[in-house]
């Protein structure tokens, strides 16, 4: 190997390192944006997980298993009120909020315009309230 | 070029390898991934959450294949310059 060759391996030796070196720099500071918002189960205690846990529904008191229960609960109600909708407004929800695809996907597949897919979608949704307000209504009644 | 000055030199990656790697050649990739192996195994280290809340160091693999893609690229990017003109492959 000549002198000049040595040189360029030199160089290229320098380059390799140097660009993995900033590579990895961007991606620890990658990683510490995420995990700066982040924090761990164990490191709370259960008084203060039950009140994580019970904070949106304001009582300091629920335990963790009460609050599963509401929650499943809800889902049930939120379950009946779909499936009181006819299954032309059902079927766009389902793809929507279950399965994740967008409008012009639901159009696609139920064969209908993008407008129309928003409209139904919106109008499901405004009734689905109305079920679960009425129903909410009747219970405290 | 004297024995003695050879033994100086540092340990890289031979001039024909480079060339090589660079126009593509799986065999000489693999030679150039083989030597930085060890340099990219330190770099992806980072510390690790046991269960019982203790820190560990150990090879992050995600962070390894990053660093293993960026030394494909930056081998495609290198620029060769011998007296003063581009050598282009």
């Amino acid at each position: 190997m000549t002198d000049q060759e040595y040189i360029v391996c030199l160089q290229f030796d320098r380059y390799i390192r140097n660009a993995l070196a900033n590579r990895n720099i961007d991606l620890i500071r990658k990683a510490r944006k995420q995990t700066e918002n982040e924090t761990y189960l164990e490191d709370y205690s259960e008084y203060e997980l039950n009140r994580l846990l019970s904070e949106r529904n304001g009582n300091d008191r629920m335990s963790v298993g009460h609050r599963l229960q509401e929650e499943t609960l809800w889902n049930q109600e939120l379950y009946d009120a779909i499936e009181s909708l006819s299954e032309d407004y059902q079927d766009p929800i389902e793809y929507y909020y279950r399965y994740g695809f967008n409008d012009i996907e639901i159009a696609q597949i139920l064969n209908l315009s993008r407008k129309k897919v928003n409209r139904i979608r919106k109008k499901a949704v405004e009734t689905i309230r109305k079920y679960l307000q009425e129903h909410r209504d009747d219970k405290e009644e | 070029m004297t024995k003695k000055n050879n033994e100086r030199r540092k340990k890289v990656v031979p001039f024909n390898v480079i060339l090589e790697a660079k126009a593509g050649i799986p065999e000489a990739i693999m030679a150039v991934v083989k030597h930085y192996e060890s340099f990219i195994n330190v770099l992806a280290q980072r510390e690790i959450r046991c269960s019982d809340g203790s820190y560990r160091k150990t090879v992050d693999p995600d962070v390894r294949d990053e660093l293993l893609i960026k030394l494909m690229q930056a081998i495609k990017a290198f620029k060769i310059y011998m007296n003063d003109h581009d050598v282009d492959i």
